[in-house]
């Protein structure tokens, strides 16, 4: 592909090819890799987390046997998608909300996305409420706690996925536990208890290498003058310089095995580890 | 002193024999088939999807009643333009009718979906509806009421690719198969 588009927004890479849909999958699923990391993700650490207390609380209930999430969709808590698909509860919901595209920086836009993320019991009664409702806030905690380490140890290794997908950032800005109805305001609707949580994130778009020269900063200079000569620079400026992206939120991350000798220069010596034997040498 | 379960099954069986005779008469035109998909895959519509279809019927073959509710009801029963109410279904007993678990789907995987396809003089190319709820309560017939989604599009014949090199390790040497080019090797 010669003319088309090079860059990335979040982990949404540009040009879209073909050879992005896996095809032992067949969907578009992979062109958003966020959503369905980030739902994975949760619904491990959460299911790791809770998983225990909750198998010991729910037996007797309609839910015994089921884990704390048992199953997932990405996309909206629907009537559409209770009434098509045979879901099993509790179940949690991920999806790209409101969205606004505006300026990172001179060069560079951002996508602010709004997430909605909502944990669903199925209905149960009174008694079974007093058994199981404390579930709702603590998946929000979990949820929480997971964002800050960005992954969990039940998923992926622990990786720091929510950095390998490039969210610069990922807030949850909003927590509502209470009931919710799927049948559009119908009063014979069973109520199910809910946890309704808005996430907020940023991707930065970045550029690709294409076939054309990535683009690395721009330069103005703008001078001024008539016939008896020019004025220059009147006005100067340089826009940033393209840098890889940082992600300074991911303080917390393990930096990679330093590899080979690592060599410090001091006043009075090079001082000379080596980190495979634990070596300290000193005045080489 | 009656029993109530063979009175109950012979006033089925009444019902079963007259409630045909609309349809014997080409007074049902439209097909009401019951289908349940399931995919290969993770996620709903992931990999391969496995149709099962099942014709809903009344005695002899008969097609159901079908009918298209009024704007009233659509209004009072917070129901989309266009849903359709299908039957009177009669319940199931000793030699015909339909259970209710074929019309809740019942046995339907998790992940997988559950519609209804209506082919008719209202839908020649066959439109696939949501199941909205059932009437169950009434001992000698049953209604499913039900709203539009789509045109139903047949499964193409789709078979997801299997990845390439699969490796096999028997007893006597490690078996690849790549296929890519076909090619099998032994004892790698």
């Amino acid at each position: 592909m010669t003319d088309s588009l090079f860059q990335r927004l979040g982990d949404m890479s540009m040009p879209t090819k073909a050879t992005d849909v896996d095809p032992t999958i067949l969907t578009l699923a992979p062109l958003d890799p966020a959503r369905d990391t980030m739902l994975a993700l949760f619904a491990a650490a959460c299911n790791f987390e809770l998983g225990p207390a909750w198998a010991v609380a729910n037996a007797g209930t309609p839910l015994a046997g089921q884990s704390v999430v048992q199953d997932t969709w990405p996309g909206q808590p629907s009537a559409e998608v209770v009434r098509q698909r045979a879901g099993s509860f509790p179940m949690l919901f991920l999806s790209r909300d409101s969205g606004k595209y505006d300026d990172f920086s001179l060069a560079r836009k951002q996508l602010t996305q709004t997430w909605g993320l909502h944990y669903i019991m199925s209905p149960i009664d009174v008694g079974d409420t007093r058994k199981l409702q404390d579930i709702l806030v603590r998946v929000g905690a979990t949820i929480m706690a997971t964002i800050e380490r960005k992954g969990h140890p039940a998923y992926q290794n622990g990786d720091a996925v929510l950095w390998s997908v490039y969210l610069a950032t990922l807030n949850i800005t909003s927590a509502v536990v209470g009931q919710a109805k799927f049948a559009d305001g119908a009063k014979d609707a069973p109520l199910y208890h809910s946890l309704s949580m808005e996430l907020v994130s940023t991707e930065i778009v970045e550029p690709l290498q294409g076939t054309a020269a990535p683009w690395l900063g721009t330069g103005y200079s703008v001078s001024t003058g008539n016939a008896d000569g020019m004025i220059q620079p009147f006005v100067q400026f340089d826009s940033e310089a393209y840098a890889p992206q940082l992600a300074p939120w991911a303080v917390d991350s393990i930096p990679p095995a330093t590899q080979g000798n690592i060599q410090v220069d001091t006043g009075t010596g090079n001082i000379q580890v080596d980190p495979s034997t634990g070596t300290i040498q000193v005045g080489l | 002193m009656r029993d109530p379960a063979k009175m109950l099954d012979r006033y089925r069986r009444i019902a079963w024999h007259y409630r045909h005779l609309p349809g014997d008469f080409g007074l049902r035109e439209h097909t009401v088939v019951l289908l349940q998909t399931v995919f290969s895959g993770a996620q709903t519509g992931e990999a391969a999807k496995t149709e099962t279809l099942a014709k809903l019927l009344e005695k002899d073959g008969r097609n159901p009643k079908v009918r298209w509710v009024s704007e009233e009801e659509i209004a009072l029963g917070s129901l989309a333009a266009g849903s359709i109410k299908v039957g009177p279904i009669t319940p199931d007993f000793s030699i015909g009718g339909t259970p209710m678990s074929s019309l809740r789907a019942s046995t339907l995987a998790s992940k997988g979906t559950y519609h209804l396809l209506v082919t008719g003089p209202m839908h020649p190319n066959t439109v696939k509806y949501k199941l909205i709820g059932i009437e169950g309560h009434q001992a000698l017939h049953r209604y499913l009421v039900a709203e539009p989604v789509a045109d139903y599009v047949a499964p193409a014949v789709v078979t997801p690719a299997t990845p390439n090199n699969v490796q096999v390790n028997t007893a006597d040497g490690t078996v690849q198969t790549n296929t890519a080019d076909g090619n099998v090797q032994v004892g790698l």
